[in-house]
């Protein structure tokens, strides 16, 4: 097994004033050649937007980029006449492929939304751009995985183009769960979204990132009421 | 010191004029850009280029032969595939090729 932890405060901090965000890998002018990625795992940013704030019209391409509000929600709109309301409780995904531009709000004119943003390098280039948003059902489904991303469309979740599977789960303390990498060339990203948990006997915190490859099964024990998200990535693409 | 001329393959004339104007923000690059290879054989043959980023519309044979061919008259020149889209990762791919 092989392992890479990035703790919560080793993340890059930028106060852009409308926005407060924390890179876990090299983003924007911020550039660390020790954190640039975990695989296909491009981009992990713990953003938050002050109230009706946010990111004006701005391009992708060849990206698969997904959005978890945490807090509140985010109006988005794009090139290709998206407009909606994505809240916390969902996921949005775009596949930037050749080309979408779009703008992303807080919702909110009274409190800040935050959200994570992740990039998932394609495993094809010049794709068609698309947009997907959903439901998530983590609430409902406690101690237990609820995948919300997987590369197939009939699969549970929203889909990219990349052979990566993301899950969520909400832990009570005490509970314990596996995971087995979905293929076995892929490695696995966990994120503390809340609280505390142990993962193949390292304790994580909030918002600590923990990477972990060359692995057959990972072994969780929320030490507190925890939320995580985790990712299973290809660790070549 | 002389800035760094970077070459943008991309046949996406939008994003290429955002991807140019944020290169060329940088007192210590020096970018132009081309929609395809052939436009890119002229301005290479105009400008000693040192780094050829591949974005929209660039297929691995066209990036293949580019490089096969621009290499002849720059053997040290460094090639780069452009992700993500505006100005989010386009430093770091340019501070990465120039790193490795």
């Amino acid at each position: 097994m092989k392992y890479i932890f990035h703790q919560a405060d080793s993340r890059h901090y930028n106060n852009l004033g409308w926005l407060q965000t924390y890179h876990t890998f090299s983003f924007s002018n911020y550039f660390d050649p020790k954190r640039v990625n975990f695989g296909a795992l491009r981009v992990l940013n713990d953003d938050t937007l002050d109230p009706a704030k946010g990111f004006g019209q701005h391009p992708h391409d060849n990206m698969e980029i997904v959005s978890i509000p945490l807090e509140g929600a985010l109006e988005h709109k794009d090139s290709q006449g998206n407009k909606t309301v994505v809240k916390k409780g969902e996921v949005q995904v775009m596949s930037a492929g050749t080309g979408i531009f779009h703008s992303e709000y807080n919702r909110y004119k009274d409190r800040t939304s935050k959200f994570l943003q992740i990039w998932i390098y394609p495993n094809k280039r010049d794709v068609t751009p698309r947009y997907q948003q959903i439901s998530l059902e983590v609430d409902k489904t406690r101690n237990q995985w609820v995948q919300i991303l997987s590369p197939y469309v009939e699969d549970a979740g929203v889909w990219i183009h990349q052979d990566a599977w993301f899950q969520l789960a909400k832990l009570d303390q005490g509970t314990q769960i596996d995971y087995a990498p979905k293929l076995a060339m892929n490695g696995v990203y966990v994120f503390v979204i809340e609280g505390q948990i142990e993962v193949n006997e390292k304790v994580l915190h909030r918002r600590d990132g923990y990477g972990i490859w060359e692995t057959e099964k990972l072994h969780f024990q929320a030490q507190e009421d925890t939320y995580i998200l985790l990712m299973d990535i290809p660790m070549t693409f | 010191m002389k800035p760094l001329q970077i070459l943008v393959l991309s046949s996406h004339a939008k994003m290429l004029k955002i991807i140019l104007r944020a290169l060329n923000k940088s007192e210590y690059w020096e970018a132009v850009g081309t929609k395809n290879f052939q436009e890119g054989i002229q301005e290479f043959q105009k400008n000693k280029i040192d780094i050829i980023l591949f974005g929209i519309g660039v297929t691995p044979e066209t990036a293949s032969k580019a490089t096969s061919e621009f290499q002849k008259s720059n053997p040290n020149l460094k090639t780069v595939w452009h992700y993500g889209g505006g100005t989010g990762l386009l430093f770091n791919e340019i501070y990465t090729v120039l790193n490795n």
